[in-house]
């Protein structure tokens, strides 16, 4: 199975962590492809110096890592995934950063897009270690081409 | 091929998709041949196991609704699969 990462949201990033999940332990092999505002998913955090003016404002007003995804809908200015992150941890559910770690426990790949580092100026050292490397269309498409599935999110 | 429980994997409360991991990971450690008997009460369980059982070539023996959930029986498969 592969995945194209490209909203950067809490709600879809728990989406595409559940699928991506359920589908390793089905045996599928998985790919996940961040990219665009997805890249926010796999960085470290926020990231100011050695950065020009454009790229500074991008980082302040773009999410530091998959802990500080807004919701798709009801962000109201970041209460909203607070309360559905309550919500979830009273019912049982499992965080979105545990899940991650399962799919990477379950040898998930997870890709960063290059062209989307290069124009945000993210570089390698930005992203977390799991993190399988920084690789451009024709790599991912090289990989979905042999997948039976294939997920835009 | 006896189909008394090997192992026991408690799911109750977990919901989708951590039961299926777990059964996963339960499995990966087990014999072929050898029954994992899994508790859930995550509704989906019933449908989410007996899709997972067939993709993944791990008989489901049974599946019962229970007052506190659901009970499977799945055997570990001879392809070496988990």
């Amino acid at each position: 199975m592969t995945i194209i990462f490209m909203s950067g949201t809490f709600d879809k990033a728990m989406a595409a962590m559940i699928l991506a999940t359920t589908a390793a332990s089905m045996n599928l092999e998985v790919t996940v492809f961040f990219t665009f505002w997805g890249l926010s998913f796999l960085k470290k955090g926020k990231r100011y110096r050695r950065k020009p003016l454009l790229r500074r404002m991008l980082e302040l007003m773009t999410p530091g890592s998959m802990k500080g995804l807004p919701l798709t809908h009801l962000n109201m200015l970041g209460v909203g995934p607070a309360m559905m992150k309550a919500l979830m941890k009273k019912s049982g559910m499992a965080s979105l950063e545990e899940l991650f770690r399962t799919a990477a426990g379950l040898g998930v790949k997870f890709y960063a897009c290059s062209t989307s580092c290069s124009v945000m100026g993210v570089e390698e050292n930005d992203l977390i270690p799991e993190t399988a490397g920084t690789v451009g269309a024709a790599t991912f498409l090289g990989e979905a081409k042999n997948s039976g599935i294939n997920l835009f999110i | 091929m006896n189909n008394n429980e090997n192992r026991r994997l408690d799911c109750l409360g977990d919901f989708c998709p951590i039961p299926v991991v777990k059964a996963k990971l339960a499995l990966e450690e087990m014999s072929p041949g050898e029954v994992l008997k899994v508790l859930a009460d995550d509704p989906a369980a019933e449908s989410d196991f007996s899709a997972w059982c067939e993709a993944t070539g791990n008989p489901l023996l049974k599946s019962e609704k229970t007052e506190e959930g659901f009970v499977f029986l799945i055997r570990k498969g001879a392809g070496g699969r988990t």
